[in-house]
């Protein structure tokens, strides 16, 4: 049974992912199985049965041509991935990971830092704080430094979700809606970080306006809490960005092949002005520079803030264009 | 078998009469096909789904979603009034491809 979807999975790889081909696909497979389970129950053996179905199956251009589905947008659909529920789930997930874990190894570096200072502080009476807050501090930050490695190799496999790829209307529905339900904790994150960053100012005016703790001991208390909401910002900043990447990148199969193309003008553009605009830019500026010389110099920085607004003009000249 | 280069035009046509008889899905179509010609003539999921989507774009048939049977949910499909229209035609046109083929390769002479 496997070998028989596999099969139809494969016919329809090239075909524009739309409810209709994707009902056609599920169509055909429910034919298929149907035959394949007649033909066992008439006591033909797996392998012929498999056989019969697969060769008359038939040829998926005689459908295509039917449907009016070029070649081209067939060659479309085998360089962009088509994201599922599973995929786009994953992403999700990952990227959730990689906002706490980055939160982590923030607050892990801070913590260290943090620890350091109050045990600075605590050196006159101690005479090995010193050697601690600062072993203290390396062990935090190599943590923290490890957790940045692990989850920067991680974004490197989650590329695929960095270009466009197509994304079936009724999951972009799902992933919506997700997004929107998503809302009410990232409001509640964003407030409950911003609250621990302004309590963290209360060790340190403690430390500082007050003999109740000293002042190093407060700004190490301030970093932690800082810390601690830094992992709130992270983490639900990521998610919500997760689900934001899935929507912008994630194109409708109708209009896929228009999608692509704008983005790929776009990225010309960009190339155009990254490696062509701004080194004329440059040498205009050295060129004029020293050539006019003299108090030119003091003033000729202006070429690079009119080539910075010229930029937008340029940019947005190129989209009216289209 | 039938080549299909020659039974190719008439594909239509056995979709158009069966569903005439009453509303069916492609597996149970493509069943009584074989059925009905004492396994003469198969007709591949690929030709078969051409000619569903050639039937709908002409306004011949309309497909609805079915109940679901043995866990699948299958498309049904529905012959129109034009699509009866059309089958009528057809019906007179085949008659007539018949009496002609007849006469040219049937190998009897009049």
């Amino acid at each position: 049974m496997t070998i028989i979807k596999e099969y139809v999975n494969q016919m329809f790889k090239t075909v524009p992912l739309t409810e209709e081909t994707n009902q056609l696909r599920l169509d055909i497979l429910a034919n298929m199985e149907d035959k394949y389970d007649e033909l066992i129950e008439s006591e033909v053996s797996e392998h012929e049965a498999l056989g019969i179905v697969i060769a008359e199956f038939g040829n998926i251009d005689e459908l295509l041509s039917e449907m009016g589905i070029k070649k081209e947008s067939k060659e479309v659909l085998e360089n962009y991935p088509t994201m599922e529920e599973g995929a786009v789930d994953y992403f999700i997930e990952a990227k959730s990971t990689i906002g706490l874990r980055i939160g982590l190894g923030i607050l892990s570096i801070l913590i260290g830092v943090g620890g350091m200072l109050t045990l600075f502080s605590i050196a006159p009476a101690l005479q090995a704080a010193r050697v601690i807050g600062l072993i203290f501090m390396l062990a935090f930050l190599v943590i923290g430094i490890a957790l940045f490695i692990l989850e920067g190799m991680r974004t490197n496999d989650l590329k695929a979700y960095y270009s466009p790829f197509v994304l079936l209307p009724h999951l972009r529905d799902q992933v919506e809606e997700q997004q929107h339900g998503y809302k009410k904790s990232l409001a509640f994150s964003i407030v409950l970080g911003v609250s621990l960053c302004i309590l963290s100012l209360t060790p340190l005016l403690l430390g500082v306006l007050t003999n109740l703790l000293p002042v190093l001991t407060g700004v190490g208390g301030m970093l932690i809490l800082i810390g601690v909401g830094v992992v709130f910002f992270t983490y639900s900043a990521n998610v919500y960005n997760a689900y934001t990447t899935i929507l912008t990148n994630g194109k409708d199969p109708d209009t896929f092949e228009n999608d692509v193309k704008a983005e790929e003008r776009r990225k010309k553009v960009e190339y155009i002005i990254e490696e062509v605009y701004w080194p004329i830019i440059v040498v205009l500026y050295f060129a004029s520079s020293f050539i006019i010389g003299g108090s030119f110099w003091a003033w000729s920085w202006v070429i690079f803030v009119l080539g910075g607004a010229l930029e937008g003009t340029i940019k947005s000249f190129f989209d009216t264009w289209e | 078998m039938i080549s299909s280069d020659v039974i190719r035009g008439y594909n239509d046509s056995f979709l158009l009469s069966l569903l005439k008889e009453g509303d069916s899905y492609g597996y149970a179509l493509s069943k009584e096909i074989k059925e009905r010609t004492d396994g003469k003539y198969l007709i591949k999921e690929t030709t078969m789904y051409s000619a569903f989507t050639r039937l709908k774009k002409n306004g011949f048939i309309e497909s609805y979603p079915g109940d679901i049977t043995q866990g699948k949910k299958r498309t049904y499909y529905r012959i129109t009034a034009e699509g009866k229209e059309y089958l009528k035609e057809k019906q007179i046109e085949w008659q007539l491809t018949k009496e002609v083929v007849d006469y040219l390769v049937g190998g009897e002479k009049k």
